[in-house]
């Protein structure tokens, strides 16, 4: 048979053809590829030198998933229904074929990877694979027929799980669950399938019998179905807040699961193109793309970073001991400089904790752990042992004197070549460079807390940053699975203000009469992970204080703090730390705290406020106004430019719902104009905080968005 | 020893299954756990005790797997919502499993340690297919060795495990002509189909509103296996299943069924005291194993066991109800104990009516005792052959229950 696919290379051997899939570099199963594969299975079939197929995947893969970004700019409901129509005539031609389909899995194999593996008579897995069915993490269901095979094969209960929240299980739950049917080493995998070929060849196997679409021993009855989808439908409803796919999921499954698998497979196609026409799949796969994507900036493109092998880490305190965990835990050599012995002490123990929950859920050993600590972590008050650090990452007190002393001393003892990076928060960078002889080797790395959970990094140049130093940094970022987001030196950098802006707006409405608690639950609502209040309860009524006052002394009386925040400030309650802020939290459950709400209270008589009613879509407009706004002026002045990178980081750095797809891409459906309308309004009830960026002025009167591509 | 009766019997309808296609069932989507679950309440409250008066439960099924797992027979309890008071047992002989249910009903109340016992049988032959099909599934996995060393050769796994092969086998050994199997399987459509036509099963029969395929509901409360139009000539043209020139054909062999039965037994001195008119008398029970290259021979030795017991001679017995696995195993019964063939399932047998394994042994003892009562009768045997080599029978005595 014909052997001189792009991206399919066929052997055949003893009446068996092996289709090994090539198309780095995940293997994901392409429109080419998958023209191809039918090309091949139909000669395959007509031919009568091949008896049985295996196929299996090149690389580390099996088929990693569809390729989205073919899909995601089809607009044409008919275009979309007929590529899927297409695929599943494929899918279906191997699963009602006449000869035995083996599927090797040689690794990951996810989305439209398993529902072609789940087309295929036989499974074999190497140990250790991934299977899934992710598609809803990017609000989509699976669309060539994965609501309704995966049911047959591991009974609905289990599906629901995988495929409502796109989880992936390993080969070894998988044949538990009998998924696959067996498990080979991957080096004796495809030898395992070419056995399980000759099973069915022999007569041992019955390829009608192990047709998917002919197991239905595992589908539930319709009283089960009814139990089970009811309860799923809560279930989901719970946790899924504005994301669509997992409900379309148990759509499938409702409609689905006949005996006859056809027009179910049809019925999956409509449903799946539901999805992908929602601004929630699109917000989604926006959001995964920009992902692969961040910190792919034009201006370090074709520079090669520089290796980071040992990375020296100033301060053991709460980030610090997070960076370190992160090092060692990815695999570099990190050496921890702390002040004196007992800062070191302390440091080492905030490292240890940082392992508590891996040490309880037995995800790692004591003697792994100790091993690891040997071999990848040093501990040291001296300087000088820092001396062969590629990245220095500085976590010490927020105090510009003492870091700029520290970064001179090491100066003197580092590699001119390696990087300085401090993880202030708040301090201009640019000015902690200036002591610097070569301030071009110094960058801001922000991690965010904790650092070896979050997966933001935000990166910021300072104003000699060199490009090197950037790119060495990204590299860096990404070999710690860090996603990085690239911004300019500013007050706050991107995160903080752009946060500040958002939750900050809420004091306006509190100062104009509307309840605290409405405004919590309309922000968790909204998606947020928590409402201003009790944000600021976490980060601390005081850090916020002081943060607003930095902001207002560099940015101008935009930023003049609120007296009621003032006021609020004064009562001492600064938050979780001193048991009370906005809440009371002595008590089992946390109450309003009587101080603040006094506070509050007293400022709303004082200037004759009354209490005011606002629905909650309201309030959220006032915030995402007042973070849109925000946006517009650091794009202005040039803190960053790049909305994808912008939006990525508040979801991965402040837990904006993803759903959404970020502020920009909010902003950019609901318009400029009527932004800009609100804003002039705001500007009028609330203060200089809301007058409208140049910019966004600009963009209301030409009618543009943030992103380029329009809304 | 008490003396023991049947005080109430119910059964749903049997639908053909077809786990070829499997939409065409009438019970395709509902299990038979539900299935039963619906008639556990109702035959309770027809035959009038409360539920926390029964002191055993006794539930069969011939292929215990996936679906039909019933964790020790407590899952049909729950599913009624019946108290947890009543303990239970899952019973396993194969096609015998609901008869062996009775028979240890009886011996509990026999022997005084239980004075109400439930029995039940079910089986969706749609849902969970018998035998190969397990196999290949991984969820039975019989031990190898049994079909490839050569100490166990003699057991012929490869028949012994198809029912159809071990009805060849019979009918050659036995001598029995196809034409008779045909007549015999025609004469089950002819006469179960008069049986359903004049309202027989009627009472027996709970009628269960079913979701189809199509989402439609439908309510089943007739055999779907049960053919009227069935005749000796449309019967002659059907080919052989099992082997190239065999003489077992779709119409002289059970079909695929799906369904449930439930029995109450007590003792006659409590049917006595509740003033509950009983069905029949339970007389001797018979259990016996044979070749199981020949299964369908187990019902003669496990009859004559019963007899024996119960001090009978097969003349003595009005009516016989022997399970038409195969219309095979009904004349070679009728032969080697010299029966009156016109005793013998006078409502057509399991060729017509359907044959869910594990519901099979209570379905033929309560239609066994319905028929002593409207054909006017005094002992009944009913019997089934039972794949592995086995057979069982139960032997019972309709009288008059004066209260």
């Amino acid at each position: 048979m014909r052997t001189d696919y792009r991206s399919i290379r066929v052997e055949v051997a003893d009446g068996i053809a092996v289709f090994r899939i090539d198309n780095p570099p995940v293997n994901q199963l392409s429109e080419h590829v998958v023209r191809e594969l039918a090309d091949a299975f139909g000669a395959a079939f007509r031919e009568g030198s091949v008896r049985a197929v295996v196929l299996t995947g090149g690389g580390k893969n099996f088929i990693a998933g569809a390729d989205i970004t073919q899909i995601k700019d089809i607009r044409s409901r008919e275009t979309l229904l007929e590529l899927l129509r297409r695929n599943n005539q494929v899918l279906n031609a191997i699963e009602t074929g006449p000869k035995p389909v083996i599927a090797a899995i040689n690794g990951t194999c996810l989305g439209g990877g398993l529902e072609l593996a789940m087309a295929c008579h036989y499974r074999v897995a190497a140990p250790g694979v991934d299977l899934g069915q992710p598609e809803v993490q990017l609000g989509l269901i699976p669309g060539a027929g994965g609501t309704q095979r995966l049911p047959r094969l591991i009974g609905l209960p289990n599906a629901l799980d995988m495929i409502t929240t796109g989880k992936p299980i390993r080969a070894e739950k998988a044949l538990e669950r009998r998924l696959v049917d067996e498990i080979a080493p991957a080096d004796r995998l495809v030898e395992a399938a070419r056995r399980a070929a000759k099973a069915f060849l022999e007569g041992r196997m019955s390829l009608a019998l192990r047709a998917t679409r002919a197991r239905y021993e595992r589908l539930p009855s319709a009283a089960e179905k009814k139990a089970l989808l009811d309860f799923a439908r809560l279930m989901t409803a719970a946790k899924a807040k504005g994301y669509i796919a997992p409900f379309k999921a148990l759509d499938a499954f409702e409609r689905g699961l006949h005996f006859d698998i056809e027009p179910d497979l049809e019925m999956e196609a409509e449903l799946f193109a539901d999805c992908l026409f929602s601004d929630v799949a699109r917000n989604l796969i926006g959001i995964f793309l920009h992902t692969r994507a961040a910190g792919r900036l034009p201006r370090i493109e074709g520079i090669r970073p520089a290796p980071v092998r040992t990375v020296g880490v100033l301060g053991g305190g709460v980030m610090g001991s997070g960076i370190v965990h992160l090092l060692v835990n990815e695999g570099l050599q990190a050496v921890l400089w702390d002040i004196d012995e007992k800062a070191l002490e302390r440091g080492l123990a905030g490292v240890r904790a940082t392992f508590d929950y891996h040490l309880k859920n037995k995800k790692i050993t004591p003697e792994a752990l100790e091993a690891m600590f040997r071999e990848r972590l040093t501990v040291t008050t001296d300087l000088s042992r820092l001396k062969e650090a590629d990245l220095l990452i500085e976590a010490v007190v927020e105090d510009m004197a003492v870091k700029q002393k520290l970064w001179k001393e090491l100066e003197g003892i580092c590699r001119p070549q390696a990087v300085f990076a401090t993880n202030t928060s708040a301090l201009p960078i640019t000015e902690m460079a200036s002591v610097l002889a070569d301030p071009g080797r110094m960058i801001g790395l922000h991690f965010f807390n904790p650092a070896h959970r979050m997966q933001l990094l935000e990166v910021i140049c300072a104003g000699k940053t060199t490009d090197q130093t950037l790119a060495t940094c990204v590299a860096f970022a990404r070999a710690v699975r860090k996603i990085p987001i690239v911004v300019n030196d500013g007050p706050g950098f991107y995160v903080s203000r752009q946060l500040s802006a958002f939750m900050g707006a809420s004091i306006f409405l509190m100062a104009d009469g509307v309840d605290p608690a409405a405004i919590e639950s309309a922000v968790v609502d909204f998606g947020m992970p928590m409402g201003p209040a009790a944000l600021s309860d976490l980060t601390g009524i005081d850090i916020n204080y002081r943060v607003n006052r930095t902001f207002e002394m560099r940015l101008g009386p935009r930023w003049k703090v609120h007296p009621l925040t003032e006021a609020i400030y004064r009562t001492g309650c600064y938050g979780r730390k001193t048991g009370s802020g906005y809440m009371d939290y002595s008590g089992p459950q946390p109450v309003p705290n009587p101080k603040v709400t006094a506070v509050i209270q007293d400022y709303l008589k004082a200037h004759g406020v009354a209490p005011r009613r606002m629905p909650a879509s309201e309030i959220v407009d006032v915030m995402l106004a007042a973070a849109v706004n925000e946006a517009a002026y650091m794009i202005e002045e040039g803190i960053c430019d790049r909305p994808q990178d912008m939006d990525l980081a508040m979801i991965y750095g402040a837990g904006f719902p993803p759903w959404r797809g970020g502020i920009l891409r909010c902003a950019d459906r609901w318009g400029a104009r009527p932004i800009h309308g609100l804003l002039l309004e705001l500007e009028k009830r609330y203060g200089p905080r809301f007058t409208p960026a140049r910019r966004l002025t600009d963009m209301a009167r030409e009618g543009r968005t943030f992103y380029p591509e329009g809304a | 020893m008490k003396e023991v009766v049947i005080a109430g019997y119910l059964r749903t309808a049997l639908s053909r299954s077809r786990p070829n296609e499997p939409a065409r069932d009438w019970f395709c989507r509902t299990r038979a756990d539900e299935l039963l679950a619906k008639l556990l309440p109702e035959i309770i409250r027809r035959t009038g005790i409360e539920p926390r008066e029964i002191d055993d439960f006794l539930v069969g099924c011939a292929t215990a797997v996936g679906e039909q797992w019933a964790y020790g027979g407590r899952i049909p309890i729950f599913l009624a919502n019946l108290p947890e008071t009543i303990p239970a047992k899952f019973v396993d002989q194969q096609c015998g499993s609901s008869m062996a249910g009775l028979h240890i009903g009886f011996m509990e109340i026999a022997q005084d340690f239980a004075d109400v016992v439930l029995c039940a049988g079910y089986e969706h032959m749609t849902r969970v297919p018998m035998g190969l099909t397990n196999v290949e599934r991984g969820l039975i996995t019989p031990n190898t060795t049994l079909f490839l060393n050569p100490e166990y050769r003699h057991w012929d796994m490869m028949t012994s495990m198809n029912m159809g092969l071990t009805a060849e086998k019979l009918a050659q050994q036995a001598g029995i002509p196809r034409e008779e199997m045909d007549r015999w399987g025609a004469r089950s459509h002819e006469l179960a189909a008069r049986a359903r036509r004049e309202g027989f099963f009627r009472d027996e029969i709970l009628p269960i509103e079913a979701e189809q395929e199509d989402g439609s509901r439908l309510t089943v409360d007739t055999d779907q296996s049960i053919r009227e139009e069935t005749t000796l000539e449309s019967l002659r043209e059907l080919k052989p299943v099992f082997k190239k020139d065999g003489v077992i054909t779709p119409g002289n062999a059970s079909p695929l069924n799906a369904g449930a039965s439930a029995m109450v037994l007590m003792s006659k001195e409590t049917a006595r005291k509740k003033g509950i008119r009983p069905l029949a008398t339970l007389r001797a029970i018979g259990f016996a194993g044979v070749d199981p290259t020949i299964m369908g021979a187990g019902p003669v030795p496990a009859s004559r066991k019963a007899l024996e017991k119960a001090g009978l001679k097969p003349s003595d017995i009005d009516f016989w109800e022997i399970n038409e696995a195969f219309g095979v195993v009904v004349l070679n019964c009728i032969r080697e104990l010299g029966i009156d063939p016109a005793r013998v399932n006078v409502m057509g047998g399991a060729i017509a009516i359907g044959h869910a394994l594990g519901a099979t042994g209570i379905r033929l003892v309560g239609t066994l005792a319905r028929i002593l009562d409207v054909k006017g009768g005094r002992f009944g045997c009913a019997n089934a052959c039972v794949g592995g080599g086995q057979g069982v029978a139960t032997v019972i005595e309709k009288e008059d229950y004066p209260w």
